[in-house]
């Protein structure tokens, strides 16, 4: 089945009424509702579930909903509801059989982690031993309210995410999370809960219903929230599109065992090589990876771990590849053994990926001549050159620190500790490379400025590393030997003390960080260029 | 500890005295295994064929399933009495009846474990280890079983209990 029928069956999607579309609940084969209608990760979301991949069941508030959210009545999405509670056979608020909810932004232009999500929407107290007596497992129980009032306090309440992180380590203290047990879980919810009440002077709200509403009109909020504003600005998005939101059963990648959450992409999106590209955390939901506060890299303890589900995840990959016809950044949780997949979109790229990719799938056939050229047509000789260091500085021995390279290339530029200091010396004609404790997607404006990024926490697969590759900014993230310094304003990276505005060499090629200014050369990749000639 | 003690010196608290003693008892029983698995992890196991692999990973999720049936036993008897919802009985049933089940399971997969232990393994080391962690999931099912039964007493007292 090729891109084109699917979107004419679209199999599990229905419109429910006032703009409330059903996804992956039933099979009625009745055509999808367009991106523009219910935003792109839905609608891709849809077309995954016509395809027959394994995708939790759904309802989508549309686009139109965007500007005049607060007009939108429970009432208008409480049929949708209904019909995801026959589906999964649990109930929202029950206290036996609670259903929980992840609240989701989808707008019609792909606006990586530009806006919000919230997980685990309908725990509370009443509802906390309907999640044991499902799962069994007090440990995910408490793991996903404690996660639950920490997100709601911040995306919701407002409450910065520093105060809930320091109720992380007065529990945790230097040990990583994920090995909380459940009672050190459920301290930490407490702790939660009453930082909640004092930062917001109530309660955090019990009722599931109101976490609901709550949670969807600030997800629709967060169109309007300067980070996406400013990468509207940046990418010429009208601000008239606006966002769906999708409001998804909860699977559990924090179940322990074998769960986990993954981003992947298809094939290398920064070579463009046919290899896949997955980050994965065992025991963790999908915004541990794609946030930008932990260190994920690469696939191979799950192949090892789950070889069947990574099995699984290969023929996914293929499949999506030949839906979509072109090379996908995905999301995936496994919830004890079994696979569910949250999303997929083309994904970004560099220049140089982009060819290879285009060239590689009209190998296959997967793509047609025509398509091949109209995505390399803007793709001449200096758009693939590739920078790299001269042959003596390229040396490992010679780097300060090694770390994991989201965008390649070769950035020399001063150290800037924030975005302030970054707009300062650019505006001072003078390069900077933006170095930060997380990739986060809040940089955006700094990260512009910059020629590289830097960061001591994240994945390849966070929201800001593709940004910081669709930008064409070198990008190296989970630097485990670089440490700050912030009351000097200086920084530590493979035990050398840098200052802010001493210089630095990203290598994004070779993953690894250099003291001062380094040489570099320019290359060709001839081979691709060859090929490119003769299409 | 502290509960235990409370529950000791209380008549009407002597019945939760035997449940958490026997919680404790699944709870070293799982303690061994882990800490054999850690040694397992540790690389002294290299010599493991895929037999005793698969039939070690079997014994452990059955033993980690029956742990969440003890889990979900608690949590349902927290408010289970007579005025309960018949679902809420069912549903205790079924997770008594599954651990009972898993330990009869895990006495068979013991012995044929031991069989394929025996035939594939060559160091005394990973033979220990092996035999270790079987014995320590199968005792765990045991001590599973025990405080299943415990609980279903408890349950039934409950529920005969005026309201």
């Amino acid at each position: 089945m090729n891109a084109d029928t699917i979107a004419t069956v679209a199999a599990g999607s229905e419109p429910a009424g006032d703009d409330i579309h059903l996804l992956a609940c039933g099979a009625t084969p009745v055509p999808a509702p367009g991106p523009d209608a219910v935003g792109g990760k839905a609608h891709n979301l849809m077309r995954m579930a016509a395809l027959g991949l394994p995708v939790p069941p759904a309802f989508v508030i549309g686009t139109a909903w965007s500007g005049r959210h607060q007009q939108l009545d429970s009432a208008i999405w409480q049929g949708a509801l209904q019909a995801v509670e026959r589906e999964t056979g649990l109930a929202f608020g029950n206290p036996r059989r609670p259903l929980l909810l992840s609240v989701r932004s989808g707008a019609p232009v792909s606006m990586p982690g530009m806006m919000e999500t919230l997980l685990d929407i309908g725990l509370c107290d009443a509802t906390l031993p309907g999640l044991l007596r499902l799962t069994g497992d007090p440990r995910l129980a408490w793991d996903s309210y404690r996660r639950l009032v920490a997100g709601y306090g911040e995306t919701v309440a407002g409450i910065a995410a520093t105060v809930f992180e320091a109720d992380l380590r007065a529990v945790a203290g230097t040990v990583d999370e994920r090995d909380l047990g459940f009672a050190e879980l459920r301290e930490l919810t407490q702790r939660h809960l009453a930082t909640f009440r004092s930062a917001c002077g109530q309660p955090f709200p019990q009722d599931p219903r109101a976490q609901l509403q709550a949670a969807i009109g600030a997800v629709f909020d967060s169109w309007q929230a300067p980070k996406a504003a400013e990468y509207r600005r940046l990418k010429g998005i009208d601000d008239a599109v606006g966002t769906a939101v999708t409001v998804q059963r909860m699977v559990f990648g924090n179940a322990g065992g074998i769960s986990g959450a993954g981003v992947g992409f298809t094939r290398d999106p920064a070579a463009g090589t046919p290899q896949p590209w997955v980050d994965f955390l065992f025991n963790a939901q999908g915004e541990d990876v794609v946030a930008g506060r932990r260190r994920a890299s690469g696939h191979g303890l799950l192949a090892a771990s789950a070889p069947t589900v990574w099995q699984q995840i290969e023929s996914a990959m293929a499949r999506l590849e030949a839906a979509f016809g072109d090379m996908q950044d995905f999301e995936f949780t496994i919830e004890r053994g079994v696979l569910f997949l949250l999303q997929t979109r083309d994904g970004k790229r560099t220049p140089l990926a982009e060819a290879r990719i285009a060239l590689d799938l009209l190998a296959a056939g997967i793509i047609d001549r025509d398509s091949a050229r109209a995505r390399t047509r803007a793709l001449d000789r200096q758009a693939l050159r590739e920078v790299v260091l001269a042959a003596g500085d390229a040396a490992p021995t010679a780097a300060l620190a090694r770390a994991a390279s989201a965008c390649p290339g070769i950035a020399s530029g001063e150290i800037a500790l924030d975005a302030a200091r970054a707009a300062a010396r650019t505006a001072q004609g003078v390069p900077v490379v933006l170095v930060r404790r997380d990739a986060e997607t809040a940089d955006i404006a700094a990260l512009h400025l910059a020629c590289g990024l830097l960061t001591q926490r994240g994945a390849r697969t966070s929201h800001a590393a593709v940004v910081a590759r669709q930008l064409g900014k070198v990008c190296l993230v989970g630097c485990e030997d670089l440490q700050f310094v912030p009351e000097r304003r200086e920084i530590s990276i493979g035990g050398r003390t840098l200052a802010e505005g001493d210089t630095i060499t990203l290598d994004g090629n070779g993953g690894a960080v250099h003291a001062g200014r380094l040489e570099v050369v320019e290359r060709f990749p001839e081979d691709l260029l060859a090929r490119l000639a003769e299409l | 500890m502290n509960a235990r003690e409370r529950a000791r010196r209380q008549a009407h608290w002597r019945t939760f005295a035997t449940l958490i003693e026997g919680a404790d008892e699944i709870a070293d029983a799982l303690e061994e295994a882990v800490f054999t698995l850690s040694l397992v992890a540790d690389g002294h196991a290299g010599g493991w064929t895929a037999a005793t692999r698969s039939a070690l990973r079997a014994m452990s999720g059955i033993a980690a399933a029956a742990t969440a049936d003890q889990v979900r036993l608690i949590v349902i008897l927290r408010d289970l009495d007579a005025s309960s919802d018949a679902s809420d009985h069912e549903e205790f049933l079924s997770a008594c009846w599954r651990i009972l089940q898993a330990e009869r399971r895990t006495d068979e997969l013991l012995r044929s474990t031991q069989r394929t232990l025996a035939r594939d393994l060559r160091t005394a080391a990973e033979l220990m280890l092996a035999n270790d962690l079987a014995a320590a999931l199968e005792r765990a099912t045991d001590h599973l079983l025990a405080l299943c039964y415990a609980l279903r007493d408890h349950a039934f007292e409950r529920s005969r209990a005026p309201t």
